[in-house]
């Protein structure tokens, strides 16, 4: 399996990264020679149906009760790039425009 | 005084201050970890004034006084929290992962906080934002990874004990490559609370000591239920120490034959060989075992292990913590510049490959497929367990540390070293690595695993090999 710059290119786009040329070229490279090795996977014996339960080996248990989360050391704040009357301010959405508050779309 | 019992009992019966060993651990630090040959283990650390107005309050608990390190992904309040990447770069966790407040409540000292591949994402702790991390037993190698600056820390001396994170072999590998001991407990035995995820079906908290016994004790006290996180399991944890005295005799080691191809390296074949023949002469039974799914592991492991990271990684966009880099665009702009801004070459490559794999085209051929091969390697270690086999024997990696640099332009070369240890991540069983001998010089760490649930079985061999180690290091 190898994949072409353009997939590559289109895949960034899904997961939101930028690229430059010489960064997708080489990636083209890297994920074709990674896919080529994962295409052992093709040659697995068994049923064609048989599939596994996604997650862990065990169903976990889930507390019978709400747990409240931790007291914070620090309000949001302390830890968030822009945070304005508890919310996180963000530039607009492409759709909305400029927002005429210079705060930003919350 | 080196190790986590002997530290804990001169604190506990008065003989050293119980500030005086966290002290002793941070001058130890600033002298190994900086300057250009320096191991660069630590990515964060208490300053030399701050170890010197150390007070040691509250109860005496079973780790009073003793110094520890902490991976990098794990949250502490009073550290950063970078994960060793940009995007997270002096971040400020506003509340603590479990596993660290519990050795706190235990009475032990967080010294510091060690470098990895960024968000665990590697095998060579190369991928650092922060820069690489060295062996302490050999500066130009390798500590592996993703752990390898809590390896380097207790192999360097400098702590006697650290946690890492173990999500295809993160804590035992490094452990193999820098002659420490490093456990995976079973999935679900250690609350991940507070642990920054990578792929969520697969990481778990690890720990590392220069001993059995102290890899044993930071996981008693770490183990449990831990309401906050889900996959957590209310169960029974045994005491670890009993094992310590209960021998090799009668010990049924299984020795899987996929684990000892063409591609180990001769001098690790044979230190692993020597270490089953020393078990075999205190009693324990060896006997050849087939995982015959082992070829599809390694391909299984990276497509849901990416396929994880790149929804986990998904909330890293420069809105809630973290860079952001908005530059006056739009809100999609935003997300694209932060993280293509924020994130190194080998998590973009992940989140890249992670992606297409759960694409709508390739989801069954990658994802589905890798799924139903993680089902059969679950299969082939209960039938090996389900035919009389206590703990299986195999090589932790198939080489001893590389060269810094080898791998590091070369990502499918640098996967390979995670061959034998990502086994058990797909199967949730616990697995412990344990210094078997060097290879030209160089450390060799066997791997033993057990059942599900399994510790106490995993101790006992693991405590029964490196008491065969140590005799016949002795004898020779």
């Amino acid at each position: 399996m190898s994949i072409t710059r353009e997939e590559i290119l289109q895949i960034a786009n899904l997961a939101r990264l930028r690229l430059t040329d010489s960064e997708s070229e080489a990636l083209s490279h890297d994920l074709s020679q990674i896919l080529e090795y994962v295409d052992t996977l093709a040659s697995l014996q068994g049923p064609e149906g048989e599939r596994v339960a996604l997650g862990p080996p065990e169903a976990p248990e889930r507390p019978a009760d709400q747990i409240p989360p931790d007291p914070m050391a620090h309000p949001p704040a302390g830890f968030a790039p822009e945070f304005k009357d508890g919310f996180f301010v963000v530039p607009s959405p492409p759709s909305l425009g400029e927002s005429d508050d210079p705060g930003g779309s919350r | 005084m080196s190790d986590i019992a002997s530290i804990a009992e001169a604190v506990r019966s008065g003989q050293v201050d119980s500030t005086e060993p966290a002290r002793a651990a941070v001058a130890r630090l600033h002298e190994q970890n900086g300057g250009p040959q320096g191991l660069n283990a630590f990515l964060a650390a208490l300053s030399s004034a701050e170890a010197a107005a150390l007070e040691v309050t509250g109860d005496p608990g079973r780790l009073r006084g003793v110094p520890i390190a902490v991976k990098d992904n794990m949250t502490t309040v009073g550290f950063p929290t970078t994960c060793g990447s940009k995007i997270l770069e002096g971040y400020q966790s506003p509340y603590e992962a479990t596993v660290v407040r519990r050795l706190r409540e235990e009475g032990a000292t967080i010294v510091g906080k060690t470098n990895l591949d960024e968000f665990a994402m590697g095998s060579s702790t190369e991928n650092s934002a922060y820069g690489p991390v060295r062996n302490p037993r050999d500066p130009a190698r390798v500590p592996g990874g993703s752990s390898g600056g809590s390896a380097a820390a207790v192999a360097a001396g400098i702590v006697p004990g650290a946690l890492g994170s173990d999500t295809g072999g993160s804590v035992r590998q490094p452990a193999s490559f820098c002659g420490v001991v490093g456990i995976k407990p079973t999935y679900g035995r250690v609350s991940r609370y507070g642990l920054v995820a990578f792929a969520s079906s697969l990481d778990q908290v690890g720990m590392f000591g220069s001993t059995v016994a102290d890899a044993a004790e930071l996981l008693q006290v770490v183990a449990g239920h831990d309401p906050r996180d889900s996959t957590s399991v209310d169960r029974l944890v045994p005491d670890f120490s009993d094992e310590r005295d209960t021998g090799a005799e009668g010990l049924v080691v299984g020795v899987p034959t996929q684990y000892f191809g063409d591609a180990l390296e001769a001098g690790v074949q044979a230190r692993c060989r020597a270490a089953l023949d020393a078990l075999e002469a205190r009693g324990s039974r060896i006997r050849e075992v087939s995982l015959p799914n082992t070829p599809y592991a390694l391909s299984a492991y990276y497509v849901i292990a990416m396929a994880e990271a790149s929804s986990n990684l998904s909330r890293f966009d420069g809105v809630r913590y973290g860079l952001r880099d908005s530059a006056g665009e739009d809100l999609g702009a935003m997300y694209e510049r932060t993280r293509t801004a924020g994130f190194g070459p080998e998590v973009k490559r992940r989140i890249l490959l992670g992606t297409f794999a759960l694409t709508a085209g390739y989801h069954d051929q990658y994802y589905g497929r890798a799924q139903r091969a993680r089902s059969l390697v679950s299969t082939d270690f209960e039938t090996a367990f389900g035919e009389g086999v206590d703990v299986l024997f195999t090589p932790t990696s198939p080489t001893v540390a590389f060269p810094l640099g080898e791998r590091v332009e070369d990502p499918l070369q640098m996967y390979l070293a995670d061959v034998f240890t990502v086994t058990a991540n797909l199967a949730g069983l616990p697995a412990i690595s344990v210094p078997v001998g060097t290879s030209d010089g160089l450390p060799v760490g066997g791997q033993l695993i057990a059942p599900k649930w399994g510790e106490s079985t995993l101790f006992r061999a693991a405590f029964a090999l490196e008491g065969a180690m140590e005799n016949r290091d002795r004898d020779e």
